[in-house]
């Protein structure tokens, strides 16, 4: 139905190391990500002509900066805004791109480094004057109050979510517990030490509902994912579903559809409607022909609300629908297989969509899905792909 | 970098901060619906540039949540650990947030608080904050 069905893929996707390195320059983690892409992709930095950067300066590095510093040449280039989200929608435009005629073959790069600055919020960090914007800050914040910091905006979500539904805030350690599992399996894991639901549940209380464990860790890394047409490489993964990132009265970026903060109607999606959704139109699929799933988890309880919210279980049934294994390798539903942002990196999704890709490439060893076919990244904000293998 | 506190407040939002400084909780009405809104907008978000007019409200509401802070962001916030704060619904379809000087004895969710304008330790400008219980 749709101009990008199954007519872009993925041709290469890389990494950097990940880790804490303030000495380091963001440029060393970006030029180790784009040129392990390019040689994944088996080409040359010379047949790239499009370029999108995910988050540049001050924590990376703009689009301008990457091009002259690494000889690029681009003739479309793109960024979006310096936080995390929007890892589906830069792909999607490079593929619209491609789509359109405007480019043949588009980098899009995500590279920061976090370990020189303070955390969020606080005022050695270069988004400390965000809480103080207009009309409140882009998680929430507002730090007149001393509501600072995004995990605030996470935190008052899953308290919200908990009382409406009335479940125990407990059950939430299913997804730290899970993807540190995953982590143990995944070489370039940041968080590699075994976790145990004591752990978990005496892990230091940062704001609550929310302790440190079910915060992601705040590191440097870069990921590299290049776009082209689809075309006979075994290897590539053709992105036959997407859906950009929803904004509006009804939505706050840690919360469900309808349940975040301010003026929300709390009129959930139902799980007919989220099923109906463009993403799942487009790639004619729906939640059960997944085979493997990325989920954006900066903070532990928001893939609760991308699974109702894509329509893998009803408005407030995730947590349970979580318990017993389901979303862990061997599952019904791997998901974050590599860790995710809780424990393999906190790439902004990133690291999920490389894993995607490896998994559906057959590449994942120790991690692999069996048989899997149909990958799907997901994010609380609604932007969504869905990854096929070549046939 | 300077770790002000203070609220950003400009032409939009000066009634808001007018009426804060005066103990009144003051919102902006969408004139052809009659629904109160937040937050501050030039134009209603109900209707296509439709007109909007500020009114006072009542500073009384129920809780929808709370979070409680244990660890703090800024070094002035420090020794007020721990500090809560509260989603409030104020008038129709508005909700606030609001600080909690004392979250050991919060009120519970759902339960009908007053509120206030204070200043707190670290704030030359009067904010909103849950009004000591009765």
């Amino acid at each position: 139905m749709a101009f990008l069905d199954g007519m872009t893929a993925i041709a290469g996707v890389g990494a950097s190391r990940f880790e804490r390195r303030p000495e380091a320059s963001v440029l060393e983690f970006a030029g180790d990500a784009l040129n392990a892409a390019l040689a994944d992709a088996g080409l040359d930095k010379e047949q790239i002509d499009g370029l999108i950067v995910q988050v540049g300066s001050p924590r990376g590095a703009d689009y301008d900066t990457i091009a002259l510093t690494f000889g690029l040449s681009p003739s479309y280039c793109g960024q979006t805004w310096a936080h995390g989200r929007f890892a589906a929608s830069v792909i999607i435009q490079a593929a619209m791109a491609v789509s359109a005629g405007l480019a043949t073959r588009v980098a899009c790069l995500m590279a920061m480094k976090n370990s020189d600055i303070g955390r969020m919020g606080e005022a050695d960090n270069p988004f400390y004057h965000e809480q103080f914007r207009e009309n409140g800050g882009p998680h929430g914040e507002e730090g007149h109050i001393g509501m600072s910091s995004p995990i605030a905006g996470a935190a008052m979500g899953f308290d919200l979510y908990c009382r409406r539904y009335g479940v125990d805030r407990e059950l939430l350690a299913e997804i730290p517990l899970t993807f540190r599992r995953h982590a143990l399996l995944t070489d370039d894991a940041i968080m590699r030490t075994p976790m145990t639901a004591e752990d978990y549940r005496s892990s230091r209380p940062i704001v609550d509902p929310l302790r440190l464990f079910d915060c992601s860790p705040v590191g440097d890394g870069a990921v590299c994912v290049i776009v082209a047409a689809a075309g006979a490489d075994a290897r590539e993964v053709r992105i036959t579903g997407a859906q950009g990132m929803r904004a509006g009265r009804n939505e706050f970026i840690f919360a469900p559809s309808g349940l975040g903060m301010a003026q929300q109607s709390h009129k959930r999606l139902t799980r007919e409607d989220a099923c109906r959704q463009r993403v799942y139109e487009m790639a004619a699929a729906r939640p059960d022909d997944i085979d493997v799933l990325g989920l954006y988890d900066s903070f532990s309880p928001l893939p609760l609300y991308a699974l109702e919210d894509f329509g893998f279980c009803r408005a407030g049934e995730a947590l349970h629908w979580i318990q017993g294994g389901r979303i862990g390798l061997g599952g019904d539903l791997p998901t974050n297989t590599a860790g995710g942002q809780l424990s393999q990196a906190q790439l902004n999704g990133w690291g999920q969509i490389r894993e995607l890709v490896t998994q559906l490439r057959g590449e994942a060893e120790q991690r692999q899905v069996p048989d899997a076919a149909r990958a799907m990244w997901a994010s609380v904000g609604g932007d969504a792909l869905i990854l096929e293998r070549s046939a | 970098m300077s770790e002000s506190l203070a609220p950003a407040v400009n032409d939009l939002s000066r009634p808001f901060w007018n009426a804060a400084a005066e103990g009144r909780l003051a919102l902006p009405y969408c004139v052809a619906t009659g629904c109160p809104f937040w937050p501050p907008a030039p134009t209603s978000p109900f209707r296509t540039a439709g007109a909007v007019e500020w009114r006072d409200a009542e500073a009384v509401g129920i809780v929808s949540s709370i979070v409680v802070y244990r660890r703090a962001f800024q070094s002035a916030l420090a020794e007020h650990l721990p500090y809560g704060i509260a989603l409030v619904q104020v008038a129709r379809g508005v909700r606030l947030l609001a600080h909690l000087e004392d979250p050991e004895a919060a009120p519970k969710p759902g339960t009908r608080v007053n509120l206030c304008f204070r200043r707190l330790a670290w704030s030359e400008t009067p904010v909103l904050a849950i009004a000591p219980q009765e």
